[in-house]
């Protein structure tokens, strides 16, 4: 009984110290921050505390949206408008071997909307068509990146993906993006 | 003396001559020969902007339009446009007549264009079909030419456009045959009967009233003889003026005297030719000109800065309607014309135009052309330049800095100097970071007073706007946002020394996390985090970034003390805009010869400097930097868009950094005093107010949109006390970015499920 009580007593002890918060506090971190408590408001918030309080939706839409729905909407704002007019003309220019002509245009299309991912994908094409495949490959990853979630767009830029790696010598990261495109 | 010998000698006499003819002939045809088929003219290189794009529902009104106009020298006129060059004002529309914009390497056709608006908004583009007329054809944008920056000239200083002589309308060649030399088309290089007539009008006016020289004549005093009174030089130039009607055809000769003829001064530089003549007193192309400016044209070349339009109007008109006469009684044109053109009034430009728009940012370029080219190609060949730059961004770039500085001098009458020189100073730089492209440059707050270039030649301590490089590096080494630094007195030993870092309050918080650390500006968390992530580290970072100037492993590296240009930490800022790649920068867009043959020509070029999610988490807390941090005055100044930045204050206030961004635009402002004297101003009360005025007016030229997460970044819900998953029993909670397999896996063991705790001690902990 004597030999038992201390290993109780042990038991005991490990058992409170577990389930206090001091053991979990990592201790060359002592001092606890000072929060402020949201009913404060953000603005109360941002000056007295250093706890970001990030845009909860967007992030949140981030966390659960992804990576099935598309993040980076088509919106029709009139500089959208004008940019994908832009790119349809560098299309048609691209088509009749104009990609000089056709890379202007696009590049001013990217001016007016940083996220037109037809303008990145036309450009990864018309260098292709002039035979820079790396240049290519940085367009249509960034073409990728934008069309997530955008199905249609997608399986197109991965198949061209693919066959600009093939053309690199990239035959195995070709065939792995072929794949993603089929399981699309 | 025998028949047969005075014969003999007529005869070798007759030969002697034809072989002198034939040897003057030979000698001279050479020489215009050689002379002709090299360069005819010295022609400096053009600089100009890049167009501008305007497209339907564009928050840009009539005034702005307007305002556009004028820069690019188009006259509003009463009524609707007659000609190209003109605009019209009717309430919320703009009728525009286009000029053709044919330069190598670009072919804007003219067309008319009417442009309708509401609501401070361009509602409707509508052009002129040419196919089918009196139709307005609905279009969804409009490419406006690129404005003049300046030209590249020589030691001789002079202007000219040239032209073709199938361009130049007949009453302009007519005009200037009227007045110059009336019988061109029927002498041979000398025109006896001009001479006789000359003669005799000067007799009968006992002074020289009509020079008897042909067009071809004139040509060739200007081409190959010094312009002195001899009689040697004017049988030379006879002689050579019948050399040249044999080599050319009438048209050529009188395209190369359309071309050469100097039509006025311009400050230092000479007018040639009537391309540059009609652009620079018209605002037009020659083909454009009426009846009445052709005869203008014509008129002042018996003394160009005489009957100057600009200058002397009455005189000039009274030229005017003399040409208009004489042309009338040759019946070049009818009497009517002649009438009505001379009852037009004069219509000159006098918009200002200096000889160098964006004077600092022009220096950029020319100083990479000469890179590029030997000085004489630049000055005499006639290249043609694009640049990246949008004059209308970057006329309110300086209206921005030259508003703010005089403002904060006014308030802080301890920034105000007396000498121009000592004045207190600015840089304002504009990068698109998806393509590179400079679009707006300042690099000092007068150029009359310095031409010093600091935006690119400045070296200055970054302060805190270096610190987003420091927190990348500890990113990319494997630490997250919600990593813990100590904010507490921390000493480091340099060499012999203890260095004791400061937070600008001089407070200490205890612990923070790296997104607190870097959007409070912390410096002794940033001191830490730098010296566990390693200086050489940083230093290979800031190199990776494309810094190139020198600096030392120090601990003071991390808060922004070693010295760097401020185009070097703009471009550096890129990165982050455009999503981990960094792009080449571009001012100058591409370079064609005078023949029209490409000889220089910058695409989009990235570079892979780090991953879009690595980018993305700087972007994130430079966003909280502009929410909650030290830039969220932008608020209060009504910058209500998306954006990142980040401010910079160095020792003693000698500089006020702040680099901002949006997705499409990264815009570094600096203020400071040359001699590094103190500015009293940190980054967000000095160079913030720059960026945000600025952001403010130039709001019809961006669009800002928000920084989407890239393909591998999760969120989760994390507990701001131990930052680990929160439980729904922690009291405060904040939402945090973090790159797939970086987040905690861990729930927080302080709020755990209460069912797991002993009644006991959860009464103790509250």
């Amino acid at each position: 009984m004597k030999r038992l009580f201390p290993c109780i007593m042990m038991l005991i002890c490990v058992f409170v110290t577990s389930c206090s918060p001091a053991y979990y506090t990592l201790p060359s971190y002592p001092q606890p921050l000072e929060i402020q408590k949201s009913q404060q408001g953000d603005r109360a918030l941002s000056r007295k505390s250093t706890i970001p309080n990030l845009n909860a939706s967007k992030l949140e839409r981030a966390q659960t949206e992804r990576p099935q729905q598309e993040l980076i909407p088509e919106s029709s704002s009139p500089q959208n408008v004008a940019s994908a007019e832009l790119v349809n003309q560098a299309r048609e220019l691209a088509l009749a071997g104009r990609t000089e002509e056709a890379l202007r245009r696009l590049e001013r299309a990217v001016e007016l909307n940083a996220y037109n991912g037809d303008a990145f994908y036309e450009m990864a094409r018309c260098w292709e068509i002039r035979g820079d495949h790396e240049r290519a490959l940085t367009f249509i990853n960034r073409a990728i990146a934008i069309f997530r979630g955008k199905p249609s767009k997608l399986i197109p830029a991965y198949f061209f993906k693919a066959a600009i790696l093939e053309k690199l010598g990239r035959i195995s990261e070709a065939a792995k993006i072929r794949e993603m495109a089929r399981k699309l | 003396m025998p028949k047969r010998s005075v014969l003999k000698i007529i005869l070798i006499l007759l030969l002697l001559m034809s072989l002198l003819i034939f040897g003057v002939y030979s000698y001279f045809s050479f020489k215009v020969e050689k002379r002709f088929s090299g360069r005819l003219w010295s022609i400096p290189s053009y600089i100009f902007s890049e167009t501008v794009i305007l497209y339907t529902g564009q928050k840009i009104d009539v005034e702005d339009l307007a305002q556009m106009l004028n820069t690019r020298l188009y006259r509003q006129v009463r009524t609707r446009p007659t000609c190209p060059g003109e605009y019209h004002i009717a309430g919320s529309r703009i009728d525009v007549w286009f000029r053709r914009f044919d330069f190598p390497g670009k072919l804007i056709p003219s067309c008319r264009v009417s442009f309708y608006f509401s609501n401070g908004q361009l509602r409707e583009i509508r052009k002129y079909d040419e196919k089918t007329p009196g139709v307005f054809k609905k279009v969804v944008y409009y490419e406006l030419e690129p404005v003049e920056l300046s030209r590249y000239y020589g030691t001789n200083k002079e202007s000219r456009i040239l032209v073709k002589i199938d361009r130049v309308p007949e009453h302009l060649k007519k005009a200037v045959i009227a007045v110059e030399d009336r019988r061109f088309y029927d002498h041979s290089g000398v025109d006896i009967v001009g001479i006789l007539r000359a003669l005799w009008v000067d007799i009968r006016a006992r002074r020289v009233v009509q020079g008897g020289s042909t067009i071809t004549q004139q040509l060739v005093k200007n081409y190959f003889l010094k312009p002195e009174r001899t009689l040697k030089r004017k049988i030379l130039e006879a002689v050579i003026a019948i050399v040249l009607e044999t080599k050319y055809e009438k048209d050529q000769i009188l395209e190369m005297y359309l071309n050469e003829i100097y039509m006025g001064q311009r400050g230092a530089v000479e007018i040639h030719g009537m391309g540059e003549a009609a652009w620079y007193y018209f605002g037009k192309n020659v083909e454009d000109l009426t009846l009445a400016e052709s005869a203008l044209l014509a008129g002042m070349i018996r003394g160009p800065n005489y009957y100057n339009p600009i200058l002397h109007p009455r005189r000039a008109k009274a030229r005017r309607n003399t040409v208009l006469q004489i042309m009338a009684s040759l019946k070049m044109i009818s009497d009517v014309d002649a009438q009505r053109a001379a009852q037009e009034p004069i219509k000159v430009i006098t918009t200002l135009r200096p000889l160098k728009r964006a004077p600092y940012y022009v220096d950029t370029v020319f100083h990479q052309l000469k890179q590029l080219y030997p000085p004489e190609v630049l000055e005499k060949e006639g290249l043609v330049v694009y640049t990246t730059l949008m004059p209308e961004m970057q006329k309110q770039a300086e209206v921005s800095l030259r508003t703010v500085l005089q403002k904060l001098e006014k308030v802080h009458l301890i920034l105000k100097r007396q000498l121009p020189t000592k004045r207190l100073q600015g840089v304002v730089i504009g990068i698109q970071p998806k393509t590179g492209a400079i679009r707006f440059l300042i690099g000092g707050r007068d150029y009359a007073t310095s031409t010093y270039n600091r935006a690119l030649l400045a070296k200055r301590q970054p302060g805190s706007a270096i610190k987003p490089f420091i927190y990348y590096t500890a990113i990319h080494e494997g630490w997250t946002l919600t990593s813990w630094l100590e904010d507490s007195p921390y000493e480091v030993s340099v060499g012999n020394t203890i260095w004791k870092p400061k937070n600008y309050d001089h407070k200490f918080r205890g612990r923070v996390t790296l997104r607190q650390a870097l959007e409070q500006s912390l410096n002794v968390p940033t001191v830490r985090l730098a010296m566990a992530v390693g200086l050489n580290r940083i230093i290979d970072t800031l190199h990776k970034f494309g810094f190139t100037s020198p600096m030392k492993p120090l601990p003071s590296l991390a808060l922004g003390a070693f010295e760097v240009t401020p185009i070097e930490l703009a471009s550096a800022y890129t990165v982050f805009a455009n999503e981990g790649e960094k792009p080449f920068i571009i001012a100058i867009k591409a370079v064609y010869d005078s023949q029209g043959r490409q000889q220089q020509r910058k695409h989009i070029e990235w570079q892979k400097v780090t991953t879009p999610e690595e980018a993305f988490l700087i972007t994130s807390v430079l966003e909280g930097v502009v929410q909650r941090g030290t830039a969220r005055s932008l608020s209060r100044f009504g910058v209500n868009f998306p954006c990142a930045g980040k401010t910079g204050t160095t020792s003693d206030y000698r500089d006020s950094w702040f680099v901002g961004y949006t997705t499409d635009l990264v815009v570094l402002v600096w203020i400071g005093f040359d001699n590094g004297d103190s500015t009293h101003l940190s980054g967000a009360s000095g160079a913030l107010k720059v960026w945000a005025h600025l952001m403010n007016h130039i709001g019809q030229w961006i669009h800002p949109q928000p920084f989407y997460p890239p393909p591998h970044i999760i969120s989760r819900k994390i507990c701001a006390t131990s930052g680990a998953l929160a439980t729904p029993n922690c009291p405060e909670t904040v939402t945090e970015f973090f790159i797939e397999g970086t987040e905690p896996t861990y729930q927080c063991p302080i709020h755990k499920s209460r069912r797991l705790i002993p009644r006991f001690l959860l009464n103790r902990r509250h």
